[in-house]
């Protein structure tokens, strides 16, 4: 019975207070770049319960703006209703809220980055209808106007979540290993002159070596000595061949035979060598 | 200057081929020869490009290298030297030279590209 008593209570009182009656006024909306101040140009003034003419359109980086003043229709003196909604619907019925407070003036301005905006609304994109709601308990003429549209683009949903909160089910694109693009090469003459010079050396070498008087006197007579030579020739080759086919695994069969040769060879050679001085000492 | 470095330069030269051993001889000649061969190649780095890089890289090294190895032997078979090397007879040393050149020359092939 109380509790009854006491919400009768409110009721009435409630019933006082919606005498009152709002009227909206200078109301104007318009979608600005970042930095652009509100000017009469650029914001679009509306009489209410009018739509606008033509869509607004705007991207990620623009500012939707709007603003208005709550008057008392009786006096005109500053109303503040509890509830000024500024509400964005979505084609497939999702909607998003925004609350707008009044200044010290007591007019109501909305400004926002849609980017920051859009969030609210799950980076859903595409046309909105936009409605500004103005209610409170003591109000006798509630405003839900339907004032107009706004066509939102490029607020994708990939730009606009963190890359650790985006899930991918597709497979990624596969990457595939780009090799060093080859530079441009000098002209084969360039190229033969520099391998001519870098191969004079080697005659230095054979008119020092012939003119310090190389000789092979004191190799020994075996058959350790040709193959001693021929087993490096060989490995010498090989790995020429190595160079030009051969990959590692063919290279190292081939040459763990031939270096077993050559070594047992070289053994053979260098030690009757070492012998014949140990003795002549 | 000139007058005086020369005489010094030359009495060097005669010296160094009067004393020295023809083993060391052909040693040094084949320093020499890598010597040439691996400048012929920094020149033709700066003045053409090292474009394709591993291959100049690898033929750089293996001729600095081979010098390091040469310089080993050459130390090693200096009978002057011998007391520092009492184990490595020249034998010994000329193994190790060739062991060690044909271990380098697998990689510089492999590194050649």
């Amino acid at each position: 019975m109380k509790l009854l008593a006491i919400l009768a209570v409110v009721g009435l009182g409630l019933g006082f207070a919606s005498a009152q009656e709002a009227a909206i006024k200078n109301f104007r909306a318009g979608i600005l770049t970042k930095d652009q101040q509100p000017t009469a140009e650029n914001l679009k003034t509306l009489p209410l319960f009018s739509k606008l003419p033509s869509d607004l359109s705007a991207d990620a980086l623009q500012r939707l703006y709007v603003t208005f003043d709550v008057n008392e229709k009786a006096g005109g003196a500053v109303a503040k209703p509890q509830q000024v909604f500024l509400r964005f619907e979505a084609e497939n019925g999702d909607d998003a809220v925004f609350t707008l407070n009044a200044d010290r003036q007591g007019s109501y301005v909305h400004d926002s980055v849609l980017r920051t905006a859009s969030k609210l609304f799950h980076n859903v994109v595409g046309k909105f209808k936009l409605h500004l709601i103005v209610a409170d308990a003591a109000l006798k003429n509630p405003v839900n106007w339907y004032f107009g549209n706004i066509v939102l683009d490029r607020l994708s949903h990939e730009e606009l979540l963190p890359k650790s909160k985006q899930v991918h089910y597709e497979p990624l694109k596969e990457i595939t290993h780009v090799f060093r693009q080859p530079e441009k090469r000098p002209s084969a003459v360039i190229s033969d002159l520099f391998t001519v010079i870098c191969l004079l050396p080697l005659l230095i070498l054979f008119a020092l070596w012939f003119k310090i008087g190389i000789n092979f006197e004191e190799a020994p007579l075996s058959l350790w000595v040709p193959i001693f030579h021929f087993g490096l020739l060989g490995i010498f080759g090989l790995y020429f061949f190595f160079w030009i086919q051969f990959d590692m695994f063919e290279t190292l069969r081939y040459l763990a035979f031939l270096g077993f040769f050559t070594f047992l060879a070289g053994n053979r050679v260098l030690r009757s060598l070492a012998g014949n001085k140990l003795k002549s000492d | 200057m000139a007058s005086q470095v020369i005489p010094v330069l030359t009495k060097l030269f005669d010296d160094y081929q009067k004393t020295t051993s023809s083993k060391l001889k052909i040693i040094d000649a084949y320093m020499v020869y890598i010597l040439f061969t691996g400048i012929f190649q920094f020149i033709y780095c700066l003045l053409v490009g090292t474009f394709p890089f591993n291959s100049f890289l690898s033929g750089f090294i293996s001729t600095v290298t081979s010098f390091v190895l040469a310089s080993c032997l050459r130390m090693q078979v200096n009978k002057e030297n011998r007391s520092e090397f009492t184990a490595v007879s020249t034998e010994r040393a000329f193994a190790e030279f060739i062991f060690a050149n044909l271990i380098l020359h697998l990689v510089v092939v492999n590194f050649l590209g």
